[in-house]
Order: C-alpha cells, then structure tokens, then sequence
C-alpha cells in the first residue's frame, strides 16, 4: 500500500480516537450538557432538576451529598450518578427550592458544583 | 518494671493498631482527607488480632483488639471524631509479676480533623489535604493505658483519580508520661513520642467504571506503615487488604506484616488480622 493511503487512513483514525478519548474525560458523557448560569434564586422547574458534582469518588461520598439534598425542603428524591456525575433532584410541584439551596447543599456536603443540566 | 512496660505495649499497641477513624476511600490502617458531611455520622467497628515476638520482658504474646471509631461531621471542612479501644492480651508462659492475661479498655482518643485544600477535578477525581489534631484521653485500664494525656499533631493528604486512590499521612504524637523513674529509663523502660508515616494505595477492582446503576465497588488496598519513636525503635509495616464500599456501609479486611524493623524496647510484630465494619447514619 503507497504511503500516502497510509496517511489517508491513519489521521482520520487518530483524530477519531481523540475525540472519543476527550468525550469520556468529562462529566457530560451521555448526560445532559451545562446550561447557562441562571438567577440563584429563581426556583427550578419541577419535577426534575439536573447538576453536575465534582469530586464524589465512590459510594459512601455519594451518600453525603444524597442527604444534604434530600433535606431541603421541597426535594421529594435525588439519585447520583456516579459515573458522569450529574445527579437528579426530583422536587414537588407546590415548593421547588432555589437553584442557590440546592448549589449551596452541594458545596455544604463538601463537594464542587459545576453547573445545571439544560433541562432547567 | 515489666508492668509498665506492658502499659507501654499496649498503649503503643492502641495507638499503631486502629486509631484512624475511617471515612470513604480510606484504607484500613490508614486516615484519608475525606470525611462525613455535616450532620452526618460514621460509624466503624474494627476487630484485630496480633502476635507479637521478640518481647525483651515477655517474649511473645498475642494481643486482641475491638476499636469504636465514630467520626461526626461539624462544618463541611471540619469532622470531629472519638475512638474507643477494647483489648486483651495473652502472654501464653505467664511471667514472674505479670498476669498471663489482660482484658479491658484502651485509652480513648478524640481528634480534629478540618480541610484546608481541595481541589475536585472531575465527577470522581478529587484531591484534598486536612490538619489533624488529636488527644489521648487516659481511660485505659492496667495494663493498655499510659495514664497520660498525650497530645498529637498531623497533617494527611487524599488524591483520588478514577480507580486510583493514595492517602498519605503523618501524625505525631507527643508523649506526656511525667514518671521518670531512671531505672525505667536506662532500660528503655519510658515512652517515647511517636511519628507515625503511613502511605496507602486503593485500586477499584470492580466496577471499572461506574454508572447510574452502580451502588458499591470493591477496592484493593496496600498501606506502608512506617513507626518512628524517639526512644529509637524503628519498624516498617506492609498492610494489604481488600474493601467493598455500598452507598452506606463498607466491610473491610486487611493484613499486616513487618517489613523491617530495629526495635530494643518493645515486641516486634509477628503478624496481624483485621476486620472492619463501617456505616454511616
């Protein structure tokens, strides 16, 4: 095979495998994507809100940023994905929190909020 | 004399044992930066078992021992945490002026521990360093206590990367013991201060990557225990072991053996067995 089929073949293979390596690293595989930053206070839309933690790095972590937010008021569940880190905050219909109580019980369980998914 | 250094034995045998309340990610001998939310209790139930050799008073002996560790998280950067030992040692030929076996409490200890850096960098990666303080407290009964309130300083830093965990930590702890009794100490009879170094590596054996459906992981986890006393006695310790964490509990197995060790005042471990419960409220 002349060389430069080589090359034909080769960078396209690269750059595929690139791309696939950089989606995996973040948070967003799979997931929804981060929405722009809205008023803190604003409360979320029910029934489901989306945010994206850093820094959960296994079960028991995860547990602790379930409690926080399964205790403010209006947040009726929340599951973590520990995968890709976004985490689901079902909230009631009568009282959705703000977005600013449910960042702040993520920073107050000890982890870092990055964001809302773009469903909010 | 051979009294109080079994008291010795068995405070420093309290103190290498177990005494690191456990949070997420942490290994069984070693203390890790993470730590509970606040409002949030851990607690962990430890067994061990170890033989010792080598005594310069009793020659060998095993000592067994059951740790209440409770770790409560103040703030988000601060948890305070107490740890309560149950011990009883059995030195098999019983000699002359020592009971054959010993059963009671160990000196309670209470520590600080508070945050002073982290850096998240992805959903699992994290890295996190904390100070730690620490205060024996002289609940022990003859022979497992020194009597002394001994203080203890340290720092301890968490890198977590995907299935990669390392802690590393120091502590030292200051010795208080005021008996200074010049017999005990030409035959190196006293406590000394102790620096502890411990160095801990966990690899996520399975899930290798975690999903929405992932609800516990089991980790293989390595410890080297390094013991330095001010007396001069010196060892080295390898701490293998295996974990399964759950969203709310974690059981936990580990061994530990000597890697080196230059020891004149006290036993040298032979090996060590332990088991570990934990679960958080």
């Amino acid at each position: 095979m002349p060389l430069t089929h080589c090359k034909r073949l080769l960078i396209p293979a690269l750059a595929v495998l690139l791309i696939s390596g950089c989606a995996g690293g973040s948070g967003s595989a799979g997931g929804p994507t981060i929405a722009e930053a809205g008023n803190p206070d604003d409360r979320v839309t029910p029934p489901e809100v989306r945010l994206l933690v850093y820094g959960m790095s296994c079960p028991l972590c995860a547990t602790n940023v379930d409690a926080q937010l399964g205790s403010i008021p209006g947040v009726t569940g929340v599951e973590t994905n520990l995968g890709d880190g976004w985490i689901s905050v079902r909230v009631s219909d009568a009282n959705p929190p703000t977005r600013r109580e449910l960042i702040e019980a993520v920073e107050f369980s000890g982890f870092t909020f990055k964001g809302f998914g773009d469903t909010q | 004399m051979a009294a109080k250094k079994l008291r010795a034995l068995g405070a420093l045998a309290a103190l290498l044992g177990l005494s690191s309340t456990a949070a997420a990610q942490q290994s069984f001998y070693n203390l890790s930066a993470a730590q509970p939310s606040p409002g949030v209790l851990l607690v962990r139930e430890v067994v061990q078992y170890a033989h010792y050799r080598r005594d310069p008073v009793v020659g060998e002996f095993r000592l067994a021992m059951s740790e209440t560790q409770l770790a409560y998280g103040l703030t988000p950067r601060t948890t305070v945490m107490g740890i309560v030992p149950l011990m009883y040692r059995d030195l098999g030929d019983e000699p002359a002026g020592v009971d054959a076996t010993d059963f009671g409490l160990g000196d309670a200890h209470i520590m600080i521990k508070h945050r002073f850096w982290k850096r998240d960098t992805g959903p699992i990666d994290t890295m996190r360093a904390g100070l730690i303080l620490g205060l024996d407290i002289p609940t022990g009964t003859d022979p497992f206590g020194n009597g002394g309130w001994d203080p203890m300083i340290g720092a301890v830093f968490t890198s977590i990367k995907d299935r990669h965990g390392f802690n590393a930590a120091a502590r030292y702890k200051f010795n208080t013991d005021e008996e200074d009794d010049s017999l005990a100490r030409q035959s190196g009879d006293r406590l000394a201060d102790v620096l502890l170094l411990d160095l801990s590596y966990l690899y996520r054996i399975q899930p290798a990557m975690f999903t929405a459906s992932s609800h516990g992981a089991w980790y293989l986890m390595a410890d080297v225990n390094g013991i330095y006393e001010t007396n001069g006695d010196a060892e080295l310790r390898l701490s293998p072991g295996i974990m399964y964490e759950a969203r709310r509990w974690v059981i936990e197995a580990a061994v530990q053996l000597p890697l080196w060790s230059d020891l004149d005042h006290r036993g040298e471990l032979d090996y060590a067995i332990g088991l570990g419960f934990r679960i958080l409220f």
